[in-house]
């Protein structure tokens, strides 16, 4: 089991720490969590029977354990509809984007309606893999789509209409 | 000319009908800026180097390996042991019969 357990944690400690890091307000509560995460896992390993896929079953207990961080007293609470969740993510986006003419990745995340907001940061930092991030969510391929489709449409409308009001770039 | 859905526009990329529409080349643009933007945010991150080591370390500490319990084991010795000392009674009381009824059939 142990072996077994070592190839998990090196296949999907990343992906698990991008889905805590969608969900979660800052990269601290996102490196606990997916050390919780794994430690249910290793907990839970010998009783695992193979009637969903491994990665269903270890995403579930990422979603649920973020929803309990959320929860607890030592991570801030943060609702769906909170603005607040990536908002550092937002700010490492802000930072890392010197330029004004440019689009601030941050602003424009905050745009988003929430619903949206981690299915676009989660495709990004999944190298753009429709079906890994709905697998990582529990949502259809087809809703993610459309989730990326109707927010990427509407970052760039709005996008192109502010360089038009500002004349430039 | 009328410009295209957002989608054809697109698909059809830079080369269609963007190529004479200055409000739709903008709109390609824009959208090719956004995703610049969210992959210049998203794109690489990851789990941070000590984190399998963390991993260990806990499991280590909250979940030591439990040694397999011989339960299992002693339990089905012990069934084995009933069967043959049962057999080992009630043969020699059928064996009589069993040799009687061969020699019936002789």
């Amino acid at each position: 089991m142990a072996e077994e357990f070592e190839r998990i944690v090196r296949e999907f400690q990343d992906k698990i720490f991008r889905l805590a890091y969608s969900m979660l307000p800052d990269r601290a509560s996102a490196e606990e969590t997916t050390q919780d995460v794994l430690l249910r896992v290793w907990k839970g390993l010998p009783g695992f029977r193979a009637e969903s896929s491994l990665s269903t079953w270890i995403y579930s207990i990422t979603r649920n354990a973020c929803l309990t961080a959320r929860g607890r007293g030592g991570i801030h609470a943060v609702s769906l509809d909170d603005p607040a969740p990536l908002r550092e993510v937002e700010r490492r986006a802000a930072a890392a984007w010197p330029s004004a003419a440019s689009p601030d990745a941050g602003a424009l995340l905050d745009r988003l309606p929430a619903k949206y907001r981690q299915v676009v940061a989660l495709f990004y930092m999944q190298e753009k893999s429709y079906d890994e991030v709905a697998c990582m969510l529990g949502l259809p391929v087809g809703t993610v789509k459309t989730y990326l489709f109707r927010a990427r449409k509407s970052l760039a409308e709005e996008l192109a209409r502010e360089r038009v009001r500002k004349g430039g770039t | 000319m009328a410009c295209p859905e957002f989608e054809d526009l697109v698909r059809e990329g830079p080369g269609g009908h963007a190529a004479h529409c200055d409000e739709c080349r903008a709109l390609l643009d824009a959208l090719a800026d956004v995703d610049a933007a969210f992959e210049a945010a998203f794109a690489g991150v990851a789990a941070p180097p000590g984190m399998a080591a963390a991993v260990r370390a806990r499991v280590a500490r909250e979940l030591p390996l439990r040694r397999p319990s011989p339960l299992p084991e002693i339990l089905d010795l012990i069934g084995w042991a009933a069967v043959l000392a049962l057999a080992a009674v009630l043969l020699p009381r059928f064996l009589p019969l069993i040799d009687a009824a061969l020699a019936g059939w002789g």
